[in-house]
């Protein structure tokens, strides 16, 4: 098998927080306001059934999610949802890929560098997504103490200048604000696909939906404490304060002292987000590797990585537009792709393998 | 011409060197021999005690058996291919020639020039043996030998090298060593046809997949102690003769970061070195180009205080901070290079050349700043409490600041990204350089940058996929 | 299995990389300020004047020097219709670029009562401009005065203010400090009021604001009910030299103080008065008491000094908070605001002569002595509710309360809130023993 059970949790918990840890929770806040945590917790609620119906599936079935569309709808049909699929995780990639680079432009540099500086990344991006499974599982397990330690000390530096009454009053933002917040930042919420990807490659044990479900909750409980954690620090211009994770720790007191230790913590952290981007890309590669029997991903992942550079380098100066598209539309592909294919994955007709 | 003579000029004819002796004499009963043997690595006393007496008694008529029968070295073989011979003066062992015989004996008097054991200059321990190996592999093999009595102790000897023939023994544990490993490591040096091998480094490269690797797939032990402890954990260990430095494989890059120290101090104290030298390799890479990057791209990493004083320091200064720091480690790296090569008397003067007129002199005369020169002592001294992995760090501290120099921070952290990237996927001989982190092997951390008590470590690294996995057992069940 | 012609390819873009990166590394230009291009930014002064921003900005200009720290310290101005034009006018005038991550001291000088602080001082929250972090205070007369004035200390003048404004102060309830997000975060709440230290100078050697705790009980008669309205520069500037002459011991030194008199005499900070503001626009001044009394309300005492006179003697207390805060209630359609102080008290000083026995029990107070404390903590705290109502400014975040507790009855009440509020104290203090 080439990724295990405990490698896809690692996954779920730590690539699920790094990935929302700039931009998410600005964006939550000036949709939802103080009720953002149940914005958030909408978001994850669908998707920890939607993870659980995955997994849960996988215990059916020893086959990959191709197989089971190919012996069901015929080859043609598999390639066809797979292509979508590919489609689908570069879709994804690319709100988050701006993100990136606004990021490391404001966070990196005292002074905006040029663009240019950015694009080291896609030396990163070609390379490892060109790797397989095996190298996203064995990424996740290096990622793990590195997320570990570095979230521990931005958060214990975050917590003291939190003062979380600021979330109160509960449940006074509308309904439909609160749902609105959720699907507008619903491209942050991929995981069940990945999962779907996972299908087949590894080895199902007993209580396995469970635990896969259980870490993606763990990961769900880091971001929303984070949420907390912001809020409480920012309340009224939460929205206002973009990459979040790099504004909730400067209050430390210790920092006067020994200068911006929080950031040397977010340059660190900031492997593990690069690691959560670079998995969209991988599973694209996957996808169409499967689709199209091409044996090269080194040459394929050359290709998305290309289709990306291009993206950014034309929409360089319009991270705005972009995401208010995203905010707009993109969450039809998300439900589509995340909570719609997984749960009609359940139709198709399965049989465990005896091994 | 008599079968000696023709024997003899065979040899002599192939092996045309003037250090090629033929020691003729001639029994009691009138036989006559000759012992050819290659003059500095053949014990030349012995000849005469093992051949030259025994074979005093034999008669004019007696044949090869009697001969054979009389000559009671306890390494002896038989051959009547003058290949054979070629093969053996060559390797340091005489052979006998007898007249009237087309077989000839074979006399195990290898005796080459060997210093004495000491403790190696790179392993220094200060509790534990202190022995380490030298250039002989007998020695070498003799000192794994004396550690592990085991029957199951193979040592299967091995020769590469097209001219110098060089032996090299494979050693592992049968039932401990994963199956089929100790025929793959041969099956690779066999595979290198090459003239000469010096030093096992080029063993090291034979048997490593990627040989143009930044990083290395073997470990090397200079210690018999750590070898023997190594090849019991499952792993195959290479001594070549003509180097002290013996090789272990599959290698984990944990290994680096275990001194056989840690095994004879408390668990505690070795886990806190262990945790120190981890941190101490990680500053002595990054810190330069920390220190290059917050200069150039992001002062806020600079508390206000130090940023003053760098500022001070900094000023005046006619070369960038990366150009600046470029040159400090340039030095640093000359000074290094050639403080080891160049004779000690001369040593002594080179430091104080180095110390005082290039250090002292060049902040003095604000070509260098202070900070400058702090940056790189403890850089280099952070990389050398890990010496095995030096080789790695020191280059990837040049990488590392030629990327912050040039593209700053996020260089740094692209370029940690990809090595975790490239190194993830990476093994040696089917066991992950990252192991026990990635893949996590649960068991194996337990002596990884923890150091557990004895009791804790019962089963062999779980990495290694060894046969046996049970490596202690204690019957008070502590 | 990489294709060969991949792999070649990848060989030679590696060498190819490296070269650009080495051409990079070794011509070092980027069009980036680097630690040699900028200087840094210790504090700003915000001046008005009239449509235009005047910035003082006091800067670390490291001199070289190989032996250590070597810094001057030097204030350089600019004005324009922004702080950023100011800032750019900065860049211009010394050829170096000013960054303010480094800049940890914003001070408004009066001039700025005049317009709403959040149009002042936006280019501080602008993304990634600088740090939310910097203190943020009033001061009497301009702020550029202020930061060229000579203190007693060999520090920069911006370091001596910030430690007027420091946490420690702040525990011991001489200063209300708050940083560029703490008004920000205050401002935007439901209750759209924030508060600021107001700092003063003081000629050495005086204590114009009475320096010590005992000073200031005398002068808690006199409090004044917060200076609201929209006076003027100089009428503020009287008021607060009224209130310290008040304290009947330093009536001189404020008279003469401010401007240019202090620029030639070494001076000392002090920020025990407060600035409060109402949607950005100023409201007016806490008195020393008041300010004491919002100090022990919103921050973490450590060790407070509480003048209070009892059985003829006049006590100063230490205390050492135990907890504090506000609720706000419903009742009866009325919202009654209880405002908690619980503390442990200790004898800190009397005045009458010191008898040997008698220190021994300075951690044993009597009920009198106490009872005194909390009726002097209750009169601040009743001084400065009063204030707040009077200047309709809730700097208090009553309204605030009122969304996140009761937001049923938000809508209803936040508009009269401050004039229907029922005040309950719930004071204790206790002897430590």
């Amino acid at each position: 098998m080439k990724i295990s059970v405990r490698q896809i949790c690692f996954i779920l918990i730590f690539y699920t927080a790094a990935s929302k840890f700039l931009q998410y929770p600005p964006m939550l806040s000036a949709y939802s306001g103080r009720d953002l945590l149940f914005s958030a917790l909408f978001g994850f609620a669908a998707d920890c059934a939607a993870i659980w119906a995955v997994a849960f599936l996988s215990s059916r079935t020893d086959k990959t999610f191709y197989e089971l569309l190919k012996d069901n709808l015929g080859t043609v049909a598999a390639r066809i949802v797979y292509g979508f699929f590919a489609a689908f995780f570069i879709l994804i990639t690319i709100l988050p890929l701006f993100e990136q680079k606004q990021f490391v432009h404001a966070v990196f540099y005292d002074t905006t560098p040029p663009m240019w500086v950015f694009l080291p990344v896609f030396l990163f991006l070609v390379y490892v997504s060109s790797k397989g499974f095996t190298n996203i599982g064995r990424c996740a397990e290096v990622c793990m103490p590195i997320f570990i330690l570095m979230t521990i000390a931005l958060y214990a530096m975050s917590f003291g200048e939190a003062k979380f009454s600021n979330l109160l009053p509960l449940f006074k933002t509308p309904l439909p604000q609160i749902l609105g917040g959720s699907l507008r930042t619903s491209y942050y919420f991929a995981e069940p696909a990945y999962l779907l990807m996972f299908m087949g490659h590894y080895k199902y044990k007993k209580h396995d939906a469970a635990k896969l479900t259980l870490s993606y909750a763990a990961g769900a409980v880091i971001v929303l404490v984070f949420l907390a954690l912001f809020y409480g620090i920012y309340a009224g211009i939460a929205s206002s304060r973009q990459f979040a994770i790099t504004k909730t720790a400067l209050f430390f007191s210790a920092t006067e002292m020994v200068g911006r230790i929080d950031l040397l913590a977010l340059y660190v952290l900031e492997t593990v987000m690069l690691f959560a981007l670079v998995l969209n890309i991988q599973l694209a590669v996957h996808c169409i590797k499967t689709c199209s029997d091409f044996e090269y991903p080194e040459i394929i992942s050359l290709c998305v990585n290309a289709v990306l550079l291009i993206i950014l380098t034309v929409f360089n100066h319009d991270y705005t537009a972009i995401r208010r598209f995203y905010a707009g539309w993109v969450w039809i592909a998300v439900i589509l792709f995340t909570i719609v294919i997984p749960a009609a994955a359940w139709l198709l007709k399965r049989r465990r393998d005896e091994t | 011409m008599t079968s000696l003579d023709k024997n003899v000029g065979a040899v002599k004819k192939v092996l045309t060197s003037e250090d090629v002796l033929v020691f003729e004499f001639i029994s009691a009963g009138g036989k006559k021999f000759a012992a050819v043997y290659a003059d500095d690595i053949c014990d030349k006393n012995m000849i005469g005690e093992l051949a030259v007496k025994p074979l005093r008694d034999v008669k004019k008529g007696d044949g090869f058996d009697k001969v054979r029968m009389l000559l009671a070295s306890p390494e002896f073989k038989e051959s009547n291919k003058i290949r054979d011979a070629i093969k053996e003066i060559s390797d340091g062992n005489a052979v006998v020639f007898v007249d009237g015989e087309s077989d000839f004996c074979i006399l195990g008097l290898k005796k080459p020039p060997a210093r004495a054991i000491t403790e190696p200059p790179t392993q220094i321990a200060v509790s534990g043996p202190r022995e380490g190996f030298i250039e002989d592999i007998k020695t070498n093999s003799g000192l794994v030998r004396k550690r592990i009595k085991s029957p199951a102790l193979q040592i299967k000897q091995i020769k590469s090298g097209k001219r110098s023939d060089t032996n090299i023994a494979i050693v592992y544990i049968e039932g401990v060593c994963p199956k089929g490993l100790p025929e793959r490591v041969e099956k690779e040096i066999a595979e290198n046809k090459i003239d000469i091998i010096p030093d096992s480094s080029y063993v090291s490269s034979f048997i490593s997949k990627r040989p143009r690797s930044l990083f290395k797939r073997c470990a090397s032990a200079e210690k018999p102690d750590v070898f023997c402890a190594k090849v019991c954990e499952g792993r195959v260990g290479i001594l070549v003769d003509g180097s002290p430095i013996a090789l272990t494989v599959p290698y984990m890059i944990v290994e680096d970061f275990q001194t056989s120290e840690d095994y004879y101090t408390n668990s505690y104290r070795a886990t806190v070195l262990r945790i120190i030298r981890a941190i101490s390799v990680l500053i002595g890479m990054f810190l330069p180009a920390i220190y290059v990057s917050a200069q150039l791209f992001k002062i806020q990493l600079i508390p206000f205080r130090l940023l003053l004083k760098i500022s001070s320091s900094v000023q005046g200064i006619p070369l960038s901070p990366s150009i600046e720091m470029f040159l400090t480690l340039l030095v640093l790296e000359v000074l290094n290079e050639a403080s080891i090569r160049m004779p000690k008397y001369v040593g002594l003067a080179l430091s104080v050349v180095g110390a005082l007129v290039l250090g002292d002199t060049a902040v003095k005369a604000g070509i260098i700043s202070t900070p400058a020169i702090i940056i790189i002592a403890f850089s280099a001294i952070c990389l050398y409490t890990v010496p095995d992995f030096a080789e790695t760090t020191t280059t990837l501290r040049w990488i590392f600041l030629i990327i912050a120099g040039s593209i700053g921070p996020f260089g740094v952290v692209v370029l940690s990204a990809f090595l975790i990237g490239y190194l993830v996927t990476e093994n040696s001989y089917g066991t992950p350089l990252l192991a026990p982190f990635a893949p996590l092997v649960k068991g194996d951390l337990y002596d990884s940058v923890v150091k557990a008590n004895m009791y804790s470590l019962k089963n062999r690294p779980g990495a290694l996929r060894v046969g046996d996995k049970v490596r202690f057992k204690n019957e008070n069940k502590r | 299995m990489k294709p060969d012609v991949l792999r070649r390819f990848s060989v030679v873009f590696f060498w190819i990389l490296l070269i650009f990166l080495a051409g990079l590394f070794f011509t070092n230009d980027f069009g980036l300020i680097d630690i040699s291009k900028s200087t840094i930014i210790t504090a700003v002064g915000i001046d008005s004047d009239g449509e235009e921003v005047q910035i003082t900005a006091q800067l670390a200009v490291p001199k070289p020097s190989q032996s250590g720290e070597n810094v001057e310290y030097a204030e350089v101005q600019g004005s324009g219709k922004t702080i950023a034009d100011a800032l750019n006018e900065i860049n211009a005038k010394t050829g170096f670029y000013p960054k303010l991550h480094f800049c940890k001291l914003i001070l408004l000088g009066e001039s700025c009562r005049q317009k709403n602080i959040f149009q002042m001082m936006g280019c501080f929250y602008r993304k990634n401009y600088s740090e939310l972090t910097a203190l943020v205070a009033m001061c009497e007369g301009k702020a550029a005065d202020m930061l060229a004035m000579k203190t007693s200390s060999s520090d920069m003048t911006s370091s001596v203010i910030r430690r007027a404004l420091s946490d420690e102060l702040k525990k011991s309830a001489n200063a209300s400090s708050v940083d560029l997000k703490d008004i920000a975060v205050d401002n935007f709440s439901k209750s759209g009021a924030c508060h600021m230290p107001y700092v003063e100078a003081n000629l050495q050697g005086t204590s114009e604001n009475g320096g010590n705790g005992d000073n200031v009980g005398g002068e808690n008669a006199g409090g004044q009910g917060g200076q609201s309205g929209q006076d003027g520069g100089s009428g503020e500037r009287s008021g607060s030299s009224g209130e310290s002459g008040g304290s009947g011991e330093s009536g001189g030194g404020s008279g003469e103080s401010g401007g240019q008199g202090k620029n030639e005499q070494k001076v000392e900070f002090t920020a025990r008065k407060t600035a409060i503001f109402k949607d950005g626009e100023f409201a007016g001044i806490l008195d020393e008491q008041q300010s004491f009394a919002l100090d022990l309300l919103k921050n973490e005492i450590r060790l407070a000094v509480l003048p209070c006179d009892s059985e003829g003697l006049h006590y100063t207390l230490g205390l050492k908070l135990a907890g504090s805060g506000m609720k706000l209630k419903i009742e009866d359609g009325v919202p009654s605001l209880t405002l908690r102080f619980k503390a442990f008290a200790q004898i800190a000083g009397i005045r009458k002569p010191v008898e040997p026995d008698e220190t021994s029990g300075d951690d044993d107070i009597s009920p009198p002595v106490l009872a005194a404390a909390e009726e002097e903590v209750k009169n601040r705290f009743q001084s400065m509710v009063e204030a707040s109502v009077a200047a309709d400014c809730d700097f208090l975040g009553v309204k605030e309360e009122l969304y996140k507790y009761n937001s049923d009855r938000y809508d209803e009440l936040k508009d009269d809130v401050l004039k229907k509020l029922r005040i309950n104290y719930d004071i204790q203090i206790l002897s430590v023993n």
